[in-house]
C-alpha cells in the first residue's frame, strides 16, 4: 500500500518534526524553577574538579584555588582544596568539618548552631539536591535564562548572612552546575568554575 | 467601768494596734527564709546567689504552639518591646540586631579584651606574621568572615574573642532567633533589674512580659503562638500566688465548715461567732508580732501560721462545751483553766523553740504561733466568759460519752496498745528508709511540667551544667579580677591535661585595670605603627592603604578610658560579669565555673594546691547536699529541743513523772503513728512535716490532758469527752481540707495534722480517767 505507506511516512515525519520542534522549544523555553529543581534532584553521586578565583579590592592579585568538589545525594558535600593549600571542608547532614592537614587543624561545627554558615553551605548543597524548600529558608530565589542555560540568583533573607554575602549566582545547563559566583558584602567576588566531566 | 467593759476596751485597743501594724507590714515569699543560716562564707555565697544572684533575675521565655515561622516572627516582635522596657536590664532572643550591641562592644574594646595583644604582636615582625595568616585565611572556607574585619582588625583580635566567647555552647538559631532544636519553641531571655526576691516587682515584670507578648502576637500575626515563662523569679511569684490562693480559699472553706459543724452542735450563731473570737484575735496579734519584729511577713508564715493557731479554736470549744447550768461561765472556765493553760504552754513551748532555730522563716512561724496562742488563750480567759451565758453542754454529749472507754483496771491493756502502736510504727519507719526527702524541689509548688520546661529551655540555651567552680575572694574588685587572671595559667594547665574541657572567668569579659593597661602599652603609637605597617604592606599581597581603619582604631584604643562594669551594663557581657564577679559583705568573689570535668577528684586535688592563693573549689553538688544535711540536722535538733521542753513543762506542772509519762505516751504514740502513716503512704519527711508534727503534739497534748483530768462528776467527764471529740473533728476537718491543696507545703501540713489529730484522739481516749468517786450518773 504505497499510498498508505506514503501517507504513513508523511505522518511519521510530521510527528518527528513536531517532536523535534517540541524538544527544541523545551531547550529554548524560559527556565522554570520547579522543573530545574526536579532536574537537579536527579544528581546522584559525583566528583568534579573546580577552579575558584577570588578577586578582592584588598589584594594586589586575585587568589586562585583549585581542587575537587564531591557530592553524594542528598546531604553529603565535600570541597577539597588542593592548591594553594590543602584544605578539606566536609558537610554531612548537620555537621561541618574543616580540616587543614598542614597545621593539623580540625574544626567541627553543628550547622544549626551557625545559621550564616549553614546558609552558605545550603546555597550549594540544596541546589545540588534540588531542594527548593531548603533554599527558600535562607534565600529569595530567582531564576533567569532557559532550561539549557539557566542562572539562579540566591539573595540572603537573614541579616546575619547578608552581612557577609550579597548574592550567590549559580549557573548551569540542564541538571549540571557550571559556575558559582559569590558576591560578598565587602565587594569581593569569588567565582568557582566547575570542569565538565569527572575528576 | 465594769470588768466586761474593761476587758472589751482592752481587747478592742489591742485589735486596733495589731491591725495598724499589720496594715504596715510587707509580705514576701522568699523560700530561702526557710533555709538555715549557713556556716561557711561559700555556702552563704551560694545561698545568696540562689536568692539574689544574676540567675535569680533571669526569666526564660518560651514561645510555642505554632509553626516555626510564626514563632520566629513572634519572638522578633516580642524582644524589642521588652528591651525598650526599663524594667529589663538585658533581653536576648538570638536576633542579630539585639546581639549587635554585644558585638560592637567586643569590637570596640578588642585591644583591652584580647589576650592576643602583647608586646611584639604589633611591631613589624608581628604585623608581617598577621598579614601572612590573613592572606592564607582569605583563600580558605573562612574567607568571607576574615575579609569582613580585615581592614580594621588585621591581627584578628575580634575573631579571636568571638571564637573564645562563643565556643562555649550556644543556642541553636533558626530563622534568625534562638529556637529549640526541634523547632517547637522560640526562646528568649530577659534579665530583670529588680532582684529575684522582690516578688512585687517580679509580678509586675511577668505582667509586662504577658502584655508585650499579646501585642507581639497581634503584630506578627502569630495568632496560635502561646507563651511560657520560667525561671526562679517566675516560680517564686507563681508559688506566692498559689500559696496565697490555696491558703485563702481553703482557710475560708475550712472556717465555713467548722462554723457549720459548731452551729449544728451549739445551735447558736452567737456562740459560733464567739468561738472564732480567740482564734481571730490570735491570728491578728501573731501577724502583728511578726511584722513588728521582722519587718516583713513571709507568705508561708501567713498561710501556715494561721493554720498552726487553728488550735486556738479549740480553746473556745473547751470553754463552751464545759459550761454548766449550775455555774457561771467564769466558774466553768476556772475548772478547766489549769488544763487549758498547760495545753497552751506545751504548744507554746514547742513553737518557742523555732524562734531560736536559725531558720528565719521558722522563727517567724514560732513567733506568730506563740504570740497567737497566748493572745487567743487570754481572750478565752478574760473576754469570752463575759459574753457567754450559762448553759449546758450541747445535746449529743451522751452518745459521745459511750464512745469513750473507761479502762478501769485495764492498765496493762492500755500500755500494750501503746507498745503495739510503737512497734508497728517503728517497723514501718525502719522499712521506709531513707525517710527524709532530700529534694528541695519537691517543696516547689511549681508543677513538674513547668519545671521540666525550665530545664528544657535552659539546656537549649546551652547553659552549661556546672558542678565545680573555682572561687577566689579579694577585698576589692580589681584584686579579684587580678586573682581570676592569675588562675588562668593553672586552670589552662588542667585544660591541657584534659581534666576539664574549659573554664569561664570574669576577667575574660572584664580584664583587670592592670591587664588593660599592659595590653594598651603593647600597642605602638601612631607614627611607629604607620611606619611599620607601610613597610610590611609593601612586601605583602595586600593593597596599600587597606589598613587605614586599623591605624585609626589602635590610636582610639590607646586614648579610650578603661573598660569598666558601667560600660558593660545592659549587654550579655555585663550579665556574665555580674554572674561571675560577686560583691558580698567586705569581699569580692571571682567565680570560675569549670566545664566538662572528667575527673572531679583530680581537679579537686589540683585546685587544693592553690589554697595558699586563697582559691577554693566549690562543688555545687556536695555543697547542696551538705546544705540539706545542715538544714535537716537543724530541724531535728529544733524538734528534739521542743520535745524536751514539752516534757519539762509537763513534769513541772503535773509534779509527777508517772503522770507526765501517762500524758506523753498517747502523744508520742500518735506522732509515731502519724509518721508511719505518712511514710506508708509513700511520702518522705521534710521540715514542714516536722513542724506539722509539732502542731500534732500541741493539739494531742490538749486531748491527753483533758482526758487525764480527774473529772469531778460523770457529767463533767461527758462534757470533756464531747469537747475533745468536737476539737478533733474541727481540726481534722480543717486540715483534711488543707491536705487537698496543690501547694506541696500546705498539702504536707494538712495531711500530717489531719492524720495526727485522729491518732491523738483515739490514743488519748485510752488514758481517760473515770470520774472521781466513780459514781454513775444516768445519761441525760
Amino acid at each position: 500500500m504505497p499510498f498508505g505507506t506514503g501517507r504513513g511516512n508523511a505522518a511519521v515525519s510530521a510527528l518527528l518534526a513536531c517532536a523535534w520542534s517540541l524538544a527544541a522549544a523545551a531547550a529554548d523555553a524560559p527556565a522554570d524553577l520547579d522543573r530545574l529543581m526536579a532536574e537537579l534532584a536527579r544528581n546522584g553521586a559525583e566528583t568534579v574538579r573546580f577552579t575558584e578565583v577570588r578577586t578582592s579590592a584588598a589584594l594586589k592579585q586575585p587568589i586562585e584555588l583549585r581542587g575537587t568538589l564531591s557530592y553524594v545525594a542528598p546531604s553529603h558535600l565535600e570541597k577539597h582544596t588542593v592548591a594553594p593549600r590543602d584544605e578539606r571542608l566536609i558537610v554531612d547532614r548537620d555537621t561541618l568539618v574543616i580540616e587543614r592537614p598542614a597545621t593539623g587543624e580540625r574544626l567541627t561545627l553543628r550547622l544549626t548552631d551557625y545559621p550564616a554558615v549553614r546558609a552558605f553551605v545550603e546555597s550549594i548543597r540544596a541546589t545540588l539536591a534540588g531542594d527548593l524548600a531548603a533554599l527558600r529558608r535562607f534565600y529569595r530565589v530567582e531564576i533567569e535564562g532557559t532550561a539549557a542555560q539557566w542562572r539562579l540568583y540566591l539573595l540572603p533573607r537573614e541579616a546575619d548572612m547578608a552581612e557577609f554575602v550579597q548574592q550567590v549566582e549559580i549557573s548551569g545547563s540542564g541538571g549540571r552546575i557550571a559556575r558559582i559566583e559569590i558576591l560578598e558584602a565587602s565587594g569581593d567576588r569569588s567565582v568557582m568554575t566547575i570542569a565538565k566531566g569527572g575528576a | 467601768m465594769s470588768r466586761r467593759s474593761l476587758a472589751t476596751a482592752v481587747w478592742l485597743l489591742g485589735l486596733a494596734v495589731c491591725g495598724w501594724v499589720v496594715a504596715q507590714a510587707r509580705f514576701t515569699a522568699d523560700m530561702a527564709a526557710f533555709l538555715p543560716a549557713l556556716p561557711t562564707p561559700l555556702q552563704r555565697l551560694l545561698a545568696d546567689q540562689l536568692r539574689d544572684g544574676v540567675a535569680a533575675r533571669l526569666i526564660l521565655i518560651g514561645i510555642g504552639g505554632a509553626p516555626r515561622e510564626e514563632l520566629a516572627a513572634a519572638s522578633r516582635a516580642l524582644a524589642p518591646r521588652l528591651a525598650a522596657d526599663p524594667a529589663f536590664a538585658y533581653v536576648a532572643n538570638g536576633d542579630a540586631s539585639l546581639a549587635r550591641a554585644d558585638r560592637e562592644l567586643l569590637f570596640a574594646y578588642r585591644y583591652v579584651l584580647s589576650p592576643g595583644v602583647r608586646s611584639g604582636s604589633f611591631d613589624a615582625a608581628g604585623l608581617a606574621a598577621a598579614l601572612a595568616r590573613d592572606y592564607e585565611a582569605l583563600g580558605s572556607a573562612a574567607g568571607p568572615l576574615v575579609r569582613r574585619y580585615l581592614p580594621s582588625d588585621p591581627t584578628g583580635e575580634f575573631l579571636r574573642l568571638l571564637g573564645t566567647l562563643e565556643g562555649q555552647g550556644r543556642p541553636a538559631t533558626q530563622m534568625g532567633v534562638w529556637m529549640s532544636r526541634d523547632g517547637r519553641y522560640a526562646i528568649a531571655l530577659a534579665q530583670t533589674r529588680a532582684p529575684g526576691f522582690d516578688l512585687d516587682a517580679q509580678a509586675r515584670n511577668l505582667a509586662a512580659i504577658e502584655r508585650a507578648f499579646a501585642a507581639a502576637r497581634t503584630e506578627s500575626g502569630a495568632a496560635r503562638a502561646t507563651l511560657a515563662v520560667t525561671g526562679p523569679a517566675v516560680f517564686a511569684v507563681q508559688s506566692r500566688v498559689a500559696i496565697q490562693r490555696d491558703a485563702e480559699r481553703l482557710s475560708a472553706l475550712a472556717a465555713a465548715l467548722v462554723a457549720a459543724l459548731l452551729l449544728a452542735v451549739y445551735r447558736s450563731p452567737r456562740l459560733v461567732l464567739l468561738a472564732f473570737v480567740p482564734v481571730g484575735t490570735g491570728v491578728l496579734a501573731g501577724i502583728a508580732a511578726v511584722a513588728g519584729w521582722f519587718g516583713t511577713v513571709h507568705g508561708i508564715t501567713l498561710g501556715f501560721g494561721i493554720t498552726l493557731i487553728g488550735e486556738a479554736v479549740d480553746y473556745a470549744i473547751y470553754l463552751l462545751s464545759h459550761r454548766s447550768t449550775h455555774e457561771t461561765p467564769a466558774a466553768s472556765l476556772d475548772r478547766i483553766w489549769p488544763t487549758l493553760r498547760l495545753g497552751m504552754l506545751i504548744s507554746a513551748a514547742s513553737f518557742c523553740v523555732m524562734l531560736f532555730s536559725g531558720f528565719p522563716g521558722l522563727a517567724q512561724l514560732g513567733l506568730l504561733s506563740v504570740v497567737g496562742l497566748v493572745a487567743a488563750l487570754a481572750v478565752t480567759r478574760w473576754l469570752l466568759p463575759h459574753y457567754v451565758a450559762r448553759g449546758d453542754a450541747p445535746t449529743g454529749v451522751g452518745v459521745v460519752h459511750r464512745l469513750v472507754p473507761e479502762w478501769r483496771g485495764y492498765t496493762g491493756v492500755r500500755w500494750a496498745v501503746f507498745a503495739a502502736v510503737f512497734a508497728a510504727s517503728g517497723a514501718v519507719i525502719s522499712a521506709r528508709q531513707p525517710i527524709w526527702d532530700d529534694d528541695l524541689g519537691r517543696l516547689n509548688p511549681v508543677s513538674a511540667a513547668d519545671q521540666a520546661l525550665d530545664q528544657r529551655l535552659r539546656s537549649e540555651l546551652g547553659a552549661p551544667d556546672v558542678r565545680l567552680l573555682a572561687v577566689v575572694a579579694r577585698p576589692d574588685e580589681e584584686a579579684a579580677l587580678q586573682a581570676a587572671e592569675q588562675l588562668g595559667a593553672p586552670l589552662g594547665q588542667l585544660v591541657d591535661e584534659k581534666l576539664i574541657s574549659g573554664f569561664d572567668s570574669p576577667a575574660a569579659y572584664l580584664p583587670s585595670r592592670r591587664t588593660q593597661t599592659e595590653r594598651l602599652s603593647a600597642l605602638p603609637d601612631e607614627a611607629r605603627l604607620r611606619a611599620d605597617l607601610d613597610e610590611v604592606v609593601a612586601r605583602s599581597p595586600f593593597q596599600p592603604g587597606l589598613f587605614t581603619p586599623f591605624v585609626r582604631d589602635v590610636v582610639a584604643a590607646r586614648a579610650a578610658p578603661p573598660l569598666d562594669r558601667e560600660r558593660l551594663r545592659g549587654t550579655g557581657l555585663g550579665v556574665k560579669v555580674d554572674a561571675l564577679l560577686v560583691h558580698r559583705g567586705d569581699a569580692w568573689y571571682a567565680l570560675l565555673p569549670l566545664r566538662g570535668v572528667t575527673d572531679p577528684s583530680a581537679v579537686a586535688q589540683r585546685v587544693a594546691a592553690l589554697k595558699a592563693q586563697g582559691v577554693e573549689l566549690l562543688d555545687l553538688r556536695v555543697e547542696s547536699e551538705r546544705l540539706l544535711r545542715t538544714y535537716r540536722e537543724r530541724a531535728l535538733s529544733v524538734w528534739a529541743a521542743g520535745l524536751a521542753l514539752i516534757v519539762a513543762v509537763l513534769v513541772v506542772h503535773l509534779r509527777s513523772a508517772a503522770r507526765a509519762l501517762r500524758v506523753l505516751a498517747p502523744i508520742a504514740a500518735a506522732v509515731a503513728a502519724t509518721c508511719a502513716c505518712l511514710l506508708a503512704g509513700g511520702a518522705k519527711l521534710t521540715l514542714f512535716h516536722l513542724v506539722a508534727l509539732l502542731l500534732v503534739v500541741g493539739v494531742g497534748s490538749n486531748y491527753a490532758l483533758f482526758f487525764d483530768r480527774a473529772a469531778a462528776s460523770a457529767a463533767e467527764r461527758r462534757r470533756t469527752a464531747f469537747s475533745v471529740l468536737l476539737c478533733a473533728a474541727t481540726t481534722t476537718l480543717a486540715f483534711g481540707l488543707l491536705a487537698l491543696s496543690r501547694t506541696p507545703v500546705l498539702g504536707m501540713i494538712g495531711t500530717t495534722v489531719a492524720i495526727g489529730a485522729v491518732a491523738s484522739l483515739v490514743l488519748s481516749a485510752l488514758i481517760a480517767r473515770p470520774p472521781i468517786g466513780g459514781e454513775r450518773e444516768p445519761v441525760c
